[in-house]
């Protein structure tokens, strides 16, 4: 019955922090005047001065931003602690982050300069860089007999060799270093409704495929073999959660550099809130990310106000400490981490 | 429903031929016991006889239809699997768990339906596990995760049950459990084959057994046929007979040599 309230519950709560999100900043918009413009505007009649600008030009697309990647990173977290069979997997383990911020960084270096801040060119630079990692770390692991662990190794070295290139690129960059590092912290400053529009899709396609694929996740919790037993097509499972871990989150570090531990910690705070089954921790997952995100990018935007702190450097902050609680728990139950 | 391998053989890449022309057969209504010694084949002869192997040459042949003509999630319909060893840290309840048992049936959006609620209740009422359906998975003991599991298998409402070693960690009380509830299942209809290593007590709850060493079949038939000091020695190369008295007495013939040391009171070598 308590998990039958959690999923409107979440969704509640993900309503009430967008409308308290929209109203915080330099300028405050009380509620009341929000709910106000927000109808207006919904009826084709807003008024379009400074307000309606700050609103819906502004905050409105940096939130709905926010929300969509961070449930974009957590079900990629899902969909990486599926695939490995640990929960304390992440999207980062397969190398994706490394790279696509390697790929964002190189676009950044190479066309950024001569084609007048084109931040298209840099997401897909950025995407071609974390899918590449992706196939390549695949194909370095694909042979092997449990392609989870060759996996994870795969994608740790190949990771590594990512943040190593990275770094040789940042020292050679001269005077763009600053904006580059500012920018691989990870932040939603950019935001508009154009990378609203790139990330929802995306976003919604995963949500599809991994709550399609949920019973089989569900099914794989038992280990591969009995899996397979059961008829679960465990290869083309691994498949969609490579696609579901890459994508999402090469599109998302992309937009708003890299975002870390959202989608590490989540999942496994949702998994402890409605239990292992996939067909409630799924759409959970999706609605705990984007209430994180739209959280921690509003204390971001607001504490130092007006300067604006990196949300990555907020949600490591907050979120090595509680990984390290995970872990913590883990040993003392004396699972395996 | 008939499963019957006929000629099959399989080999691994690594470590070459595992099977070598094998030929079984499973009847409705029969337990079937699978014997043989460590790497002689039984478990690659299981994984072989519901697909998940492809065996190279040969078929295998449900109701007269080969196998491969039927998908993964047909095959989980009509033979069910009890694995070897299950993972003990799943924090699943047991409800969930033999929930997992109707994933065959479920649909696109794996929505539960009444029907798979019964089957859960049922297959748990099996195995007189009802009282643990929302205790944790890893808050079991051995014996109740292994009764939890087989009830996984029964809400797969298949035919055909094939049980990998499903009693070597439990006492000597569950084992006998677990035996008689095979032969139940049996007299319910179900096509039985059980692997296992235990020669003295399970061959006394078989109607057939197969005795399987270096890939190919050595002896099947009565069970009381079988267990013959001839072919436990060319099965596991030790003198070894196991002989039983109206099916109840059992007398078991040790090796000579391990029967002198004894008692002499040497130490063994």
């Amino acid at each position: 019955m308590r998990s039958r309230l959690i999923l409107p519950g979440l969704t509640a709560l993900l309503a009430v922090c967008c409308l308290l999100a929209l109203g915080m900043g330099s300028v405050h918009v009380p509620l009341t005047e929000i709910f106000h413009r927000l109808w207006a505007a919904l009826c084709g009649h807003g008024t379009g001065d400074l307000f309606d600008a700050i609103l819906f030009q502004t905050r409105l697309p940096r939130i709905i931003l926010a929300a969509a990647v961070g449930a974009s990173l957590a079900l990629a977290g899902v969909a990486a602690q599926s695939l490995f069979q640990n929960p304390l997997a992440g999207p980062h383990v397969i190398g994706v982050s490394n790279g696509a911020a390697l790929g964002a960084v190189a676009g950044m270096l190479i066309f950024v300069g001569r084609m007048g801040g084109n931040h298209w060119v840099v997401a897909l630079c950025s995407l071609a860089g974390g899918i590449v990692t992706t196939f390549g770390v695949f194909i370095l692991a694909r042979r092997a007999r449990h392609l989870g662990y060759a996996l994870l190794l795969a994608g740790i070295a190949v990771g590594a060799l990512c943040s190593a290139l990275t770094a040789g690129a940042l020292y050679l960059s001269g005077e763009q270093l600053a904006n580059i590092v500012f920018w691989l912290m990870g932040g939603l400053w950019r935001a508009n409704w154009r990378e609203v529009e790139m990330v929802v899709p995306v976003l919604l396609m995963s949500f599809l495929m991994l709550r399609l694929f949920a019973s089989e996740m569900n099914a794989v919790l038992i280990g591969e073999r009995p899996a397979r037993d059961l008829g679960v097509d465990v290869t083309r499972l691994q498949y969609v959660l490579i696609a579901a871990v890459a994508v999402p989150t090469a599109v998302a570090v992309g937009l708003t550099g890299v975002i870390g531990f959202i989608g590490l910690i989540v999942p496994h705070l949702m998994r402890m809130t409605v239990g292992e089954d996939h067909r409630r921790l799924v759409p959970a997952s999706a609605l705990g990310g984007a209430i994180l995100l739209v959280i921690a990018d509003t204390a971001a935007r607001t504490l130092a106000a007006p300067a604006e702190v990196p949300v990555g450097i907020l949600t490591a902050l907050i979120g090595a400490p509680v990984f390290l609680w995970f872990l913590q728990r883990r040993v003392k139950r004396g699972g395996d981490a | 429903m008939i499963l019957e391998a006929s000629h099959i053989t399989f080999a691994y890449p690594e470590t070459g031929p595992v099977l070598r022309g094998v030929d079984l057969r499973l009847e409705p209504g029969t337990v079937t016991g699978l014997f043989g010694p460590n790497g002689g084949g039984k478990s690659t002869l299981l994984r072989c006889l519901n697909g998940v192997l492809r065996s190279e040459s040969g078929q295998v042949t449900l109701d007269g239809r080969p196998l491969r003509n039927f998908s993964p999630r047909e095959v989980a319909r009509r033979i069910a699997v009890v694995p070897q060893e299950s993972r003990a840290d799943l924090s699943l309840t047991v409800y969930e768990m033999v929930m997992l048992g109707r994933y065959p049936h479920t649909d696109l959006w794996g929505d539960e339906t009444q029907k798979d609620r019964d089957a859960v209740a049922a297959s748990l009422t099996k195995v007189r596990a009802e009282r643990l359906a929302q205790r944790p998975f890893n808050h079991l003991s051995g014996g109740e995760r292994q009764r939890v599991v087989v009830a996984r298998a029964l809400a797969q409402e298949a035919e055909v049950l094939l049980l990998d070693e499903p009693a070597t960690h439990l006492d000597i009380a569950h084992q006998l459990e677990l035996y008689q509830l095979l032969q139940a299942l049996a007299c319910q209809g179900y096509a039985i084959l059980l692997v296992s290593h235990d020669l003295l007590l399970a061959p006394l709850f078989l109607d057939r057994a197969v005795l399987l060493a270096g890939g190919a079949v050595v002896a099947s038939g009565a069970p009381g046929e079988i267990l013959s000091a001839d072919h436990m020695r060319a099965a596991f190369g030790v003198d070894l007979a196991v002989t039983w008295t109206d099916g109840q007495r059992m007398t078991v013939q040790l090796p000579r040599l391990f029967s002198e040391s004894f008692r002499h009171g040497g130490a063994l070598r």
